[in-house]
């Protein structure tokens, strides 16, 4: 029935954006862990020749 | 001439710290008013038919929702979309005619909400008629219900 | 690692109930199968306001105690429950058209107080982005955070408060819940509902909180990058002017 769009819309619009989220989270968490490190990899070679 | 007056730095801080206080009392304040004018008649949702009754004849051809119960056996659907009804508070009755088809949960005894205007003859013609349920959820009767549930 | 467990139990236990609230609850008696948008839109609606309440009470935190890990707490809930109160708007929008013949009502309270608490919050938001001290934005945030949490219960009583279309809590009243003619699948649908979205919310803000942290840590070292640079470049014309400056002669 028409009733059912409006449930597969519902449900598809929340669950899909929960999940859609969860996944860009993830991806911004990695890509913020891996410049964590770089900045701290380059900054221990950066200052060990002048010490 | 480069030395800096000791004085001066603490200043600004506070005049900002000030100036959010200000800011979060206006927030406050507008906050406040909104809440406090909707309890109001100002902005209420819809009327009673015993509410709009005792507006007299400043009730017509006003533009206002109206909301109550759907009288029993007072639903009369005409051809596709031609409806009359009867809504009431308990105490005033109020016949309503749509010519707009409501959502099919409408039902006898069931809340509404009809936008529209009360005509010089005493009824009032929706343009939209909107359904209020409440919170009480019913399993359907009979075969729908699987086996192990008791009603 | 246990992080990525509880997600995983999260997503098991969404599916587990959205297969739950859509194939094995009956439909509702008098709204049909548009019902089911229940679960889904209470349990957003549920974790909106849990989401907030962590956010005002992160933002308190905060303010006592000075420490900046509680304004990432407040800052993952906040973008948090600005996508829940979006999911409970949206669920509404898509029970209300065909159960009240409507998608959206301005002037009935319920709706108009969530969207001011989705504007509220999103405000929170981009407040944050207005100044790059992190203890002034932490201040900021966290007072904006407590001014706006006085909208969550008012939203929750506005069905009591004011008339509307929207009708009262599911659980405004246990003793009609717990009644023998509530169908008890209904009720198991949505605990299950409410239970299995929790149990991702959690996830999502753990999550959350990890970036926000990771993300300051960036921040702080780009700072002490530019001050030792600074001191860096003030101590250089101190230096023998027979040494040649190695940044211009390298690379």
């Amino acid at each position: 029935m028409n009733d059912a769009l409006f449930v597969i819309a519902g449900y598809g619009v929340i669950l899909g954006g929960l999940a859609v989220y969860a996944v860009t989270l993830a991806r911004r968490l990695r890509a913020a862990r891996e410049e964590s490190l770089r900045i701290r990899r380059d900054a221990r070679q950066g200052s060990e020749p002048g010490r | 001439m480069t030395i800096a007056r000791p004085a001066e730095p603490p200043l600004p801080q506070r005049r900002r710290r000030w100036g959010l206080i200000a800011a979060v009392a206006v927030v406050l304040a507008v906050i406040g008013y909104f809440a406090f004018s909707s309890i109001g008649d100002a902005l209420v949702y819809y009327l009673t038919p015993t509410e709009l009754m005792a507006r007299g004849d400043a009730a017509y051809g006003q533009s206002v929702r109206l909301g109550g119960l759907v009288k029993a056996g007072s639903i009369e659907q005409g051809a596709s979309a031609d409806l009359t009804f009867v809504l009431t508070d308990q105490t005033t009755d109020v016949t309503v005619h749509s010519d707009t088809l409501p959502p099919s949960s409408f039902r006898e005894n069931s809340g509404a909400v009809v936008e529209g205007t009360l005509q010089s003859n005493g009824t009032f013609q929706a343009s939209q008629v909107l359904v209020k349920h409440d919170e009480n959820y019913v399993a359907p009767s009979g075969s729908a219900v699987p086996s192990h549930v008791t009603p | 690692m246990k992080t990525r467990a509880l997600g995983m139990v999260g997503l098991l236990a969404v599916v587990i109930a959205a297969i739950f609230g859509l194939f094995v609850v009956p439909p509702d008696a008098n709204q049909g199968d548009a019902q089911r948008i229940m679960y889904v839109h209470v349990a957003s609606a549920w974790l909106a306001y849990l989401s907030f309440g962590v956010t005002a009470l992160g933002g308190l935190l905060f303010l006592w105690k000075r420490d900046l890990r509680f304004d990432a707490v407040a800052l993952a809930g906040a973008e948090v429950g600005v996508m829940f109160t979006a999911f409970a708007i949206w669920g509404g929008m898509m029970w209300g058209k065909p159960v009240w013949g409507t998608f959206w009502q301005w002037e009935d309270p319920r709706l108009t107080t969530t969207a001011l608490l989705l504007a509220l919050y999103v405000g929170y938001l981009l407040l944050r982005h207005l100044t790059d001290d992190p203890m002034r934005r932490a201040t900021r945030a966290a007072i904006v955070g407590l001014v706006a949490a006085v909208d969550i219960p008012i939203v929750h009583f506005s069905v009591v408060w004011w008339r509307g279309l929207h009708q009262t809590a599911t659980f405004g009243d246990p003793a009609k819940l717990l009644h023998p003619s509530a169908p008890l699948l209904f009720v198991v649908a949505l605990m299950g509902m409410l239970t299995a979205f929790t149990i991702v919310w959690a996830y999502l803000m753990i999550r959350r909180y990890q970036l926000a942290r990771t993300a300051w840590q960036i921040e702080e070292h780009g700072r002490l990058g530019r001050i030792s640079a600074a001191r860096q470049a003030a101590v250089r014309p101190v230096r023998p002017v027979a040494e040649p400056h190695p940044e211009e002669v390298g690379s």
